[in-house]
């Protein structure tokens, strides 16, 4: 009887302590983190996730953990750092699974202008390099404006960058 | 000749502490693409196409930098891009993990930059006094500012 109890209350510690060293494994501890280091511990940790993931549902849900996590913190540059960082880790491929995943977490209920913005402007910097803009591709955008007006870093070739064998021209 | 870069540099070095300026990473992606890769990129272009040709040249510019608009360019940061730009240029760029390496003889990017004559303390001042008139129309378009 003493040994079955023994034996019940090992199997139920090392249950316990399993589950806890799973939970603080999923905790990525972004409320201690230098806000500078956010960014590549949240990239590192969404590229580990879609290398060992079975299915993108598990990195989903990993994702919205993840931004669970910088919600908590309360803090809006941790909460943007660990957008850019899904979104780029996921890539062009799995970008609007990402989106669903951070529009499913607590970020966006907390904080759901700063999610709308950023979302936003990292999937528009991440498709811009399907094409457009390019002389040599075609495209662009002809209403924009654009215009910089005295442009600092035009040099004409007064400065030593450009070939001038070939002004303009990358090699 | 050294006599007359020590002058520009210390100049430059001048200039640069005088000059009240922003510069953001979104505000240099397109004035390089604008200015050195004008032949390439449409004057028209918005800052997300103006980062991608670079990026796709090797010219790197990160997403966390070019989304954050109160970190701000070093005269490093920006030495590196005037620099990559110079070695894609020369045909001499060396492409690791999608950016240009920084040539093993220089231990900054202002150094190679120094050691090859770009110029680059006069553009960064440049680039300084451009920014004091405050950020590009492109880059407050991509930020909703206007």
């Amino acid at each position: 009887m003493r040994k079955s109890i023994a034996y019940s209350a090992v199997v139920v510690f090392l249950f316990a302590g399993l589950s806890i060293s799973t939970a603080l494994a999923d905790d990525l501890g972004l409320q201690q983190m230098d806000v500078d280091k956010v960014g590549q511990t949240v990239k590192k940790s969404v590229k580990k996730a879609y290398k060992s993931a079975k299915d993108k549902s598990e990195v989903n849900s990993q994702i919205a953990a993840i931004m669970d996590e910088a919600a908590k913190t309360g803090n809006e540059q941790i909460i943007k750092d660990a957008i850019i960082a899904v979104m780029e880790a996921g890539g062009e491929d799995n970008l609007e699974s990402c989106i669903a995943a951070i529009n499913g977490s607590q970020a966006n209920t907390d904080f759901p202008e700063l999610v709308k913005s950023t979302v936003s402007s990292t999937k528009a910097l991440i498709t811009a390099n399907k094409g457009g803009g390019k002389k040599d591709q075609g495209g662009g955008k002809k209403d924009q404006g654009g215009g910089t007006g005295g442009n600092p870093l035009d040099d004409g070739g007064s400065l030593n960058i450009r070939d001038k064998d070939i002004p303009g021209t990358p090699v | 000749m050294k006599i007359l870069i020590y002058f520009i540099v210390v100049l430059s070095l001048i200039f640069s502490v005088s000059v009240q300026a922003d510069p953001t990473f979104a505000d240099l992606a397109v004035l390089l693409a604008k200015g050195q890769f004008k032949e390439h990129v449409l004057a028209d272009a918005s800052l997300e196409e103006c980062a991608a040709f670079l990026n796709q040249q090797g010219v790197c510019f990160s997403l966390f930098d070019l989304m954050d608009t109160e970190r701000r360019v070093t005269k490093e940061d920006f030495a590196r891009v005037i620099g990559q730009s110079k070695l894609l240029f020369l045909g001499e760029a060396d492409v690791v993990d999608g950016c240009i390496k920084k040539p093993d003889d220089a231990t900054t990017w202002v150094d190679y930059c120094l050691l090859n004559d770009v110029g680059s303390s006069e553009l960064w001042v440049r680039f300084l006094l451009r920014m004091e008139n405050g950020s590009l129309p492109e880059v407050d378009q991509f930020f909703g500012r206007r």
